[in-house]
């Protein structure tokens, strides 16, 4: 089960959180999930729940995230 | 007895009003079309009318054959001469597609008869009229003779920047003519000088397509007039919504590519003056299509951004109207998505609406409002056709089916959706312009305009309906009504900081000077007015806004006049004016009129009247109601009825629904009051 | 709870012509909106190419109607509108805001690009959004025009603007005004094209008043949802017609600007019933120069090629686009991380994608596929100073190319690539306004369309002559060195390219020939003179299969026409062999 998180917007660093899945920055609110054994990003559960079903066995367990 | 006729020839009618000038009647009449004989359906209708050749004092023609040959494609073979360089212009076109997401969308195909037949002339001037290569003479003679070897029929001339310098144009012209004689050519600076070479380039092309028929059409019906006795020198009406002496439409014939439609607008004009309403939206709605226009401050608006398919533009000066595919024949269907659709195709003539018996089995809006209530099957141009309502409702139940709805539910939407895409295109014409449509009277016309014209003017807000006289043949009554109008246009750029008034007043007299000569060439022999006006803008901005200038001389302070006027313009349509900017000259226009006299448009005595009478008309969410039906002759000048009602004549049925009025005005116009 | 079970309450469904009349409405309001900006704008790439979009949404970022300008715009505001609402939080927007928005690493597309939103109230409840996005011609970036070949930063492509507000409560903020004008080369454009955006956004306001205040606002909200469910449950109907299957396709961005290359793109496609996965695991890492696509570029290249896979007349909204999962690994040229430079991502690199979709699922579905286009706007940039003015000029030219043969018809020639539909600049209207160049022809290439049993388009080909002392060039094109590919059989379009000839010398020669720019066909900054001449060749569009099975007629029409030479007749379609054979 993972929850919703919100995302502090900052300008005085570049970092910016991206979704696990689809790589994409995530704005504001993001969902975080425990997946593959670690706490991850995602944009929302639906991405979430791909990765489970999707990447995971066709991409195989990630190499650790940074 | 003189009389004076308009005839409008469409495509499945032709219409005839002619006035008795010293009686001050009118009478209207239509008959089938014949489209291959189309001068003996006009001497038919004469004949039908009886108007005797020689009675015949004054004869002005409204045709489509000039914008059917282009949508058909059955014109000439024409080759085009333009700058070495830019051969390719007529299939590069503006690089665009007309919508977006469809694979299977093609370019549309020039109008040229090959690209071989597109050849470049070894010449160039630049955007400031310097030669940067000299017209090369022998080579011109060169292509003369390979345009003649490729069987050319006409030739169409446009070189880069000839909208403002015409000298090469001029010597091209002149070596065309020496070699290839009897040839037709058309020449871009004197059939469009606009800028845009695509644009000029498609205008004067198409020009030249037309021109072999257009020749053989006006000469026919010449003859076929002269054999029936009439001695007098005819017109056409051209798209600008003035007439021209048949003589000069054979030779600019794309001045006839709105020549039908602009009847109906002329006419509107004319009864909205009467009425003292001074901006109109008109709505022309016939069997296939319906055409929606606009008149602001009691003028006419005019464009130069006429199409004759998506792509292909025909710049010529043409009253703006818009068509779309809502008319009477338009067809119902279901989309893939399972939305219901009305139109753009339409049935037509043939198979035509299901109740006409025709064959037809798909549902129209004809079928929709007749099973409705709201058009009488016994009395359907004024009796001289009977409609079959059980084929209608049949048409609609199988189209009920599929969308699993009540019949008269359908039916009812059908005619909503028809409505709305009319209530569309009026938006796209009003507001893209700046016009909010709620401060407009709404004129409908068209066999069909009177029964949708309130329903439409509900939707928009608006708060009035005109219905005028003769709506059914409203076009015709146009042609009778048209003045003789000539536009001329000189392009050249100024900045608002640095024009000289001198030179633009110069111009503007040479222009005017050619104007009035013309309008003189066509016939007219008073004294003509002129109207002057300069399409002006940002510096940077692409697109121009006209505006009139005041009589008298042109000096610093007319034009300073001018900039002020612009930039409140800009204010009220924009919401914005930008302070202490360059305001750009683009273009001058002078327009001649040579006004005829004022015809009193008074309703002719009806072929079958009947007695007033009640029937049910079915209405969304009340139903079926009690509805009066009379006769628009025996409604009383002031009488005010109450909606639901329909107000028969012999060519039209006006539809007032509940919680409406209608009236007839002393002009013997209908005035219904949406929101009363 | 989650998010979805908010909307419980709905009324009931509304009728289907209620629908169709708020749908028409919508999307009509969209194209005026387009109008208005259309005929007040300053720039030729704004005005006379209409190179802008405009779209509603709801407050929830939904996209609710759009109007039919350019199709990667439409894809990427919508990541835009969301990144805005994200950031600003919906109440911090008022009566008369206006926010802008062009920065790529917040969710716009490439930086050209602004975005100008504006909140829709009614009865003090925030309704709707509208908002329009439109290419400037030019934003400060290191050299005029916007587009910088040889970029390797996004701070050299103009000056980032994250969503602030340029209007607050009806009232202009001036602060931000200054920060934007002083930072662009021609900011009398600049202003000029910004009021055109906020008068089109003024308009689609009172729009949707009229709207609310006749239909009343539950209409507009429950039709708006139910027009956005319409569009999913269509767009899955019509992916659901796609047979199941893993479909793949390979192609290659030739090189970055800096110097290398090239840069392999990987698609896999997973259709699944009414779902689509579009992976792009295994593509290259990302460049240094700006080839680069930032993500919402890639999703809206792969939204644009399943639009024109499916049903046209389906409502364009939201729910088109809820069907799709695009998996672009961060740091890859399909999703490239700050501050990789993403200019031609938006103009060179989305097209790429999109017909790498028709690409993979060519088996499947050949019908309705077609072969590549031309594949490059062919981006040629340049400014400098205006000898009679004094005033500073900008200007981003683009070319149309050849578009891939069809199953049933021949490409179409020279009309601009599937990622925009921006008009040309007519010779009249560009020397007028750019007397920097004179242009000596304008022209279809013959024999430039891919050879088929259904050819590509033609490509085509323009000269520009300089005419000014001196002139700042810059370029940004593709397919100089990699073939539009044909398909099913079909064979490859002509390439496309640029050359220069200098003044007096007979020969065409690349840029890298000339100037040692690193790229002939992506450089910045470098300066022409008086008589040098430009070439650009734009490509011609890939062939649909065997050529040889090409109708003879078909090949005696395009001879006759001249749009295949003889020699290339013979070659490619066997033309005189097969008369020979049938006369013997």
């Amino acid at each position: 089960m993972g929850e919703w998180r919100d995302s502090e917007v900052t300008y005085l660093q570049p970092y910016r959180v991206v979704c696990a899945l689809c790589g994409q920055l995530v704005p504001g609110r993001y969902w975080l999930e425990l997946a593959a054994g670690e706490q991850r990003i995602f944009c929302n559960p639906d991405h979430a729940a791909k990765y489970e079903s999707y990447w995971l066995p066709r991409h195989g367990q990630p190499e650790a995230s940074r | 007895m003189a009389l004076h006729a308009g005839i409008d020839t469409g495509g499945t009618f032709t219409d005839l009003v002619a006035l008795d000038a010293t009686e001050g009647t009118l009478r209207a009449l239509k008959t089938s079309s014949r489209p291959d004989q189309p001068g003996r359906a006009i001497t038919t209708a004469l004949a039908d009318a009886g108007i005797a050749g020689e009675a015949l004092e004054r004869f002005t023609h409204g045709t489509t054959v000039g914008t059917n040959t282009l949508i058909e494609r059955t014109g000439c073979r024409v080759g085009l001469l333009t700058t070495q360089g830019f051969e390719d212009t007529p299939y590069i076109q503006r690089i665009n597609r007309k919508v977006l997401y469809d694979l299977s969308w093609t370019k549309p195909k020039p109008l040229v008869a090959t690209r071989r037949a597109c050849l470049g002339v070894s010449e160039r001037l630049s955007a400031s009229g310097e030669i940067v290569r000299a017209l090369d003479e022998d080579q011109v003679r060169e292509l003369c003779a390979e345009l003649r070897e490729q069987g050319i029929e006409a030739v169409a001339i446009c070189l880069l920047f000839s909208y403002a310098y015409t000298e090469h144009e001029q010597a091209v012209k002149r070596i065309v003519e020496e070699e290839l004689g009897a040839i037709p050519v058309s020449v871009s600076h004197e059939v469009a000088p606009i800028w845009r070479e695509y644009e000029r380039s498609n205008t004067t092309v198409a020009d030249a397509y037309l021109k072999p028929l257009l020749r053989r059409y006006v000469a026919s019906l010449s003859d076929e007039l002269v054999a029936y006795g009439m001695t007098r020198t005819w017109t056409i009406m051209k798209s600008n919504g003035g007439a021209m002496l048949s003589s000069a439409a054979a030779t600019s014939p794309i001045q006839t590519v709105m020549s039908g439609p602009a009847g109906g607008m002329i006419a509107a004009e004319r009864v909205a003056a009467r009425e003292g309403i001074a901006n109109v939206i008109t709505f022309d709605m016939g069997g296939t299509s319906a055409d929606v226009g606009l008149i602001v401050d009691g003028q006419q608006r005019h464009t130069t951004e006429y199409e004759i398919e998506w792509g292909l533009p025909a710049s010529v000066p043409v009253i703006d109207i818009k068509s779309i595919g809502a008319g009477g024949g338009s067809v119902a269907w279901v989309d893939r998505g399972g939305f219901l659709r009305v139109g753009p195709r339409s049935a037509g003539a043939q198979p035509g609406p299901a109740c006409y018996g025709r064959g037809g089995e798909e549902a129209t809006v004809t079928d929709a409002n007749l099973l409705l209530g709201r058009l009488d099957p016994g009395y359907f141009l004024g009796g001289r056709m009977s409609l079959e309502h059980n084929l209608a409702r049949a048409a609609i139940e199988r189209l009920a089916g599929q969308l699993d709805m009540e019949p008269l539910e359908l039916a009812a939407s059908i005619v909503e959706i028809a409505n709305e895409n009319t209530a569309n295109a009026i938006k796209m014409v009003s507001l893209e312009r700046g016009h909010d449509p709620r401060r407009f009277t709404l004129l409908g016309f068209g066999g069909a305009g009177p029964l949708h014209a309130a329903a439409v003017a509900r939707s928009l807000d608006i708060p009035r309906v005109l219905i005028p006289p003769f709506p059914g043949v409203f076009s015709a009554v146009g042609l009778l009504l048209a003045d003789l109008r000539v536009d001329k246009i000189w392009t050249k750029a100024f900045r608002s900081t640095d024009v000289d008034a001198g030179e633009v007043q110069r111009q503007f007299a040479l222009i005017a000077e050619r104007a009035l000569a013309e309008l003189r060439q066509e016939g007219f022999s008073g004294k003509p007015e002129t109207r002057r006006a300069i399409n002006m803008r940002y510096l940077g901005q692409n697109y121009e806004h006209e505006l009139e200038l005041p009589d008298g001389e042109v000096s610093e302070r007319t034009l300073a006049d001018a900039f002020t006027r612009f930039a409140e313009m800009h204010q009220e349509r924009y919401g914005y004016a930008i302070d202490g900017e360059t305001i750009e000259l683009v273009s001058f226009k002078v327009t001649a009129i040579g006004r005829r006299p004022p015809v009193r448009l008074v309703d002719a005595p009806p072929e079958h009247v009947r007695e007033p009478a009640r029937r049910e008309v079915y209405f969304r969410g009340l139903g079926f109601l009690d509805t009066a039906l009379v006769h628009r002759s025996s409604l009383e000048l002031g009488q005010v009825l109450r909606g639901p009602a329909l107000v028969q004549e012999d060519s039209s049925t006006t539809l007032v629904a509940p919680e409406m009025t209608v009236r007839r005005s002393e002009n013997g116009s209908l005035l219904v009051e949406v929101r009363p | 709870m989650t998010p979805s079970q908010g909307a419980t309450d709905a009324p009931a469904a509304l009728d289907p012509v209620t629908l169709t009349v708020l749908d028409n409405y919508l999307t009509s309001t969209c194209r005026d909106m387009g109008v208005t900006m259309m005929t007040t704008a300053y720039s030729p790439i704004f005005n006379e190419s209409l190179d802008f979009s405009c779209v509603i949404f709801d407050p929830r970022g939904q996209m609710l109607a759009q109007a039919e300008f350019c199709p990667s715009q439409i894809g990427t505001i919508k990541f835009t509108v969301e990144w805005t609402i994200a950031e600003l939080g919906l109440e911090a927007f008022e009566q008369g805001d206006v926010v802008i928005h062009n920065d790529p690493y917040r969710g716009s597309g490439h930086v050209p690009e602004h975005m100008l939103l504006r909140p829709v109230f009614w009865e003090g409840e925030l309704v709707a959004f509208v908002a329009n996005v439109a290419h400037m011609s030019e934003v400060g970036a290191k050299t005029p025009g916007g587009l910088s070949g040889d970029a390797t930063e996004i701070f050299q492509e103009g000056l980032l603007i994250p969503p602030v507000k340029i209007k607050r409560r009806g009232e202009d903020v001036p602060d931000i005004w200054k920060m934007v004008l002083a930072n662009h080369r021609t900011p009398r454009v600049t202003y000029g094209d910004f009021h055109a955006m906020m008068a089109s956004l003024e308009l689609a306001e009172r729009r949707l008043h009229a709207l609310i205040a006749e239909q009343g606002l539950d209409t507009f909200t429950a039709g708006g949802d139910e027009l956005i469910a319409i569009a999913e449950r269509r767009m899955r109907a019509e992916i659901e017609e796609i047979p199941d299957g893993v479909y793949r396709f390979e192609d290659a961005i030739e090189d970055d600007g800096i110097g290398e290359g090239s840069f392999p793109m990987k698609l896999e496609l997973t259709i699944d019933g009414s779902e689509v996965i579009a992976d792009f695991t295994g593509s290259a890492r990302q460049a240094v120069g700006p080839v680069n696509a930032i993500y919402a570029v890639t999703a809206s290249a792969i939204y644009n090629a399943f639009l024109h896979l499916t049903d046209p007349t389906i409502p364009r909204n939201e729910g088109c686009y809820r069907p799709f999962t695009i998996v672009a690994p961060r740091g890859t040229i399909v999703n490239c991380e700050f501050p990789a430079p993403v200019a031609g991502g938006n103009t060179e690199t989305s097209p790429r994608i999109t017909d790498m979709v028709f690409g993979a699922l060519a088996d499947a579905i050949p019908e309705r596929v077609v072969a590549s286009c031309g594949g490059t706007s062919s981006p040629f940039l340049f400014g400098g100073r205006d000898a009679r003015s004094g005033e500073p000029y900008a200007h981003f030219h683009f070319e149309g190319v050849g578009w891939g043969g069809r199953h049933d018809a021949d490409g179409n020639d020279m009309i601009v690539t599937i990622n925009g539909n921006c008009r040309n600049t007519p010779v009249e209207v560009f020397e007028t306004r750019y007397p920097a160049f004179r242009i000596e022809s304008y022209r279809l290439t013959t024999d430039s369309g891919g050879p088929g049993t259904f050819r590509g388009g033609l490509g085509g080909e323009r000269i520009f002559t300089v005419t000014v002392a001196e002139v700042t060039v810059g370029a940004l094109l593709n397919r100089m060195r990699a073939d539009p590919w044909g398909t099913l059989g079909g064979a490859a379009g002509a390439r496309g390219g640029l050359w220069v000839r200098r003044a007096g010398n007979g020969e065409w020669r690349t840029f890298v020939e000339e100037f040692g720019t690193a790229s002939p066909s992506k450089f910045s900054g470098v300066t022409l003179h008086d008589g040098d001449q430009v070439k650009i060749v734009m490509p011609g569009g890939g062939g649909y299969g065997d050529p040889r099975k090409r109708d003879r007629e078909r090949v005696e029409r395009d001879i006759h026409e001249g749009f295949v030479g003889i020699e290339a007749a013979r070659e490619h379609y066997g033309y005189e062999l097969e008369r020979d054979g049938a006369d013997g």
